[in-house]
C-alpha cells in the first residue's frame, strides 16, 4: 500500500482544519461525528474524536475535516492528526455505513405534511451549504409560526449561523411557506 | 461554473430560481438557473470566468508590506475561497496591518472572528509578531 500523502488546509473557521489525503475516506456521500458512540465502527474516526479538544471529524470524498474547541494550539494538535491518519487511514474501509445514524425515511414518515413541506425546502435550499462545511441543522419543533432549530456540527459554533444564515433561512421560508414564519436557533 | 464555494442553487417552488450564499446569507433570484448563478456572481464581485474583479493591492506595496500583501493574495485567500472570499493588504503602518476582506467574507458576521483568530495567527507565524503588532479589519 502506497503510503499516506497528506495535505492541510485551514478553513475561515479558524477552529477547523481540513485533511486532504491521496486516498478517499468516504467513497460515496458525507459525514459528521461528534461523538465516539456515533461511529465505534470506524476506528478512524473515534481515533480522532478521542483526542482532547476535538469536538468534530467530518468525511467526504478524500476528506477529512477536523474541528475543536479552540483550546488546543493547532501546531502540537496537527501533529497528533497527522499520526493518527498515518497510523489509521491504511486500514480503512472508505466504503462504510452510517448505520448508526436514524433512518430518515422513517423519521420522516411521522412529519405533518406543513412540516413535510419546510424539511423539503431545508434539504434543496439550505442544507447542501452547511453541509459542505461539516454542518447541518435540525428542526426541534414547529409551534404556530415559530420554527426552532438546532444547528449540527461546524455551524453550530458559527456566528455566522446566528445572524446571516439564520436571516437567510427565515426569508426563504417566508417566501416560500409561510409569510409570518420566524425562525429561532437554539 | 463550479468556483462558487459555500453557494447553494436551487429550485424554488414557484419555478424560479434562488442561489444562497449560506455562510453570509446572501441571495440571489433569477428566471433560470444561470442567471440566479450569474446574480450570484455580481454579489459577490466576481466576473463570469470566477475571478474577483476587485484589483490587487500588492503592486502598490514595497519590502515587507508587499510580501504581506502577497500572502494574504495568495495562501490566505486561497483558504477564504473556500467560502469565496478573498483578502487584500490596504496599508502597513508601524507593523499594523489594515485588511479587508471581501467577495463572500463582505458583510459576513464571521469575518471579523476569521480575520481575527484565523488570519492574524497566519501572518504572526509567517512574519513574526514583531511585524504585525496588530491587525485593523477595513469595510
Amino acid at each position: 500500500m502506497d503510503p499516506v500523502k497528506i495535505k492541510t488546509q485551514r478553513t475561515p473557521n479558524p477552529n477547523a482544519w481540513k485533511y486532504i489525503l491521496n486516498v478517499d475516506v468516504k467513497s460515496v456521500g458525507k459525514v459528521s461525528y461528534t461523538e465516539e458512540s456515533e461511529c465505534g465502527h470506524i476506528p478512524l474516526a473515534t481515533s480522532l474524536l478521542k483526542m482532547a479538544n476535538v469536538t468534530q471529524v467530518h468525511f467526504f470524498e478524500n476528506v477529512i475535516t477536523v474541528t475543536q474547541n479552540g483550546a488546543s494550539d493547532w501546531t502540537a494538535l496537527d501533529n497528533s492528526i497527522q499520526a493518527v491518519l498515518h497510523e489509521k487511514v491504511p486500514s480503512h474501509d472508505p466504503g462504510f455505513q452510517d448505520n448508526l445514524k436514524p433512518d430518515i425515511t422513517e423519521l420522516r414518515a411521522s412529519h405533518t405534511p406543513e412540516m413535510l413541506r419546510i424539511e423539503d425546502i431545508l434539504d434543496r435550499e439550505i442544507r447542501p451549504g452547511l453541509q459542505a462545511d461539516g454542518g447541518d441543522l435540525e428542526v426541534i419543533e414547529l409551534e404556530g409560526n415559530i420554527l426552532t432549530i438546532k444547528y449540527q456540527g461546524a455551524c453550530g459554533s458559527c456566528p455566522s449561523s446566528q445572524m446571516g444564515t439564520l436571516q437567510a433561512i427565515e426569508m426563504i421560508l417566508r417566501n416560500e411557506h409561510n409569510p409570518y414564519m420566524e425562525v429561532v436557533a437554539v | 461554473m463550479s468556483d462558487l464555494q459555500s453557494v447553494v442553487i436551487s429550485k424554488k417552488v414557484d419555478g424560479s430560481w434562488q442561489a444562497l450564499h449560506v455562510p453570509s446569507g446572501k441571495v440571489s433570484h433569477g428566471e433560470s438557473k444561470d442567471e440566479a448563478e450569474v446574480a450570484m456572481r455580481d454579489l459577490l464581485g466576481m466576473d463570469d470566468a470566477g475571478d474577483f474583479e476587485e484589483p490587487l493591492t500588492s503592486d502598490r506595496f514595497n519590502g515587507l508590506a508587499k510580501d504581506i500583501a502577497l500572502f494574504l493574495e495568495g495562501p490566505v485567500s486561497e483558504m477564504l475561497a473556500y467560502h469565496s472570499g478573498f483578502a487584500r493588504l490596504e496599508a502597513y503602518d508601524s507593523a499594523i496591518a489594515h485588511i479587508r476582506l471581501g467577495g463572500g467574507c463582505q458583510g459576513c458576521p464571521s469575518s471579523t472572528i476569521t480575520l481575527i483568530n484565523g488570519v492574524q495567527q497566519q501572518l504572526i507565524e509567517k512574519f513574526g509578531d514583531e511585524n504585525i503588532l496588530d491587525i485593523v479589519p477595513v469595510s
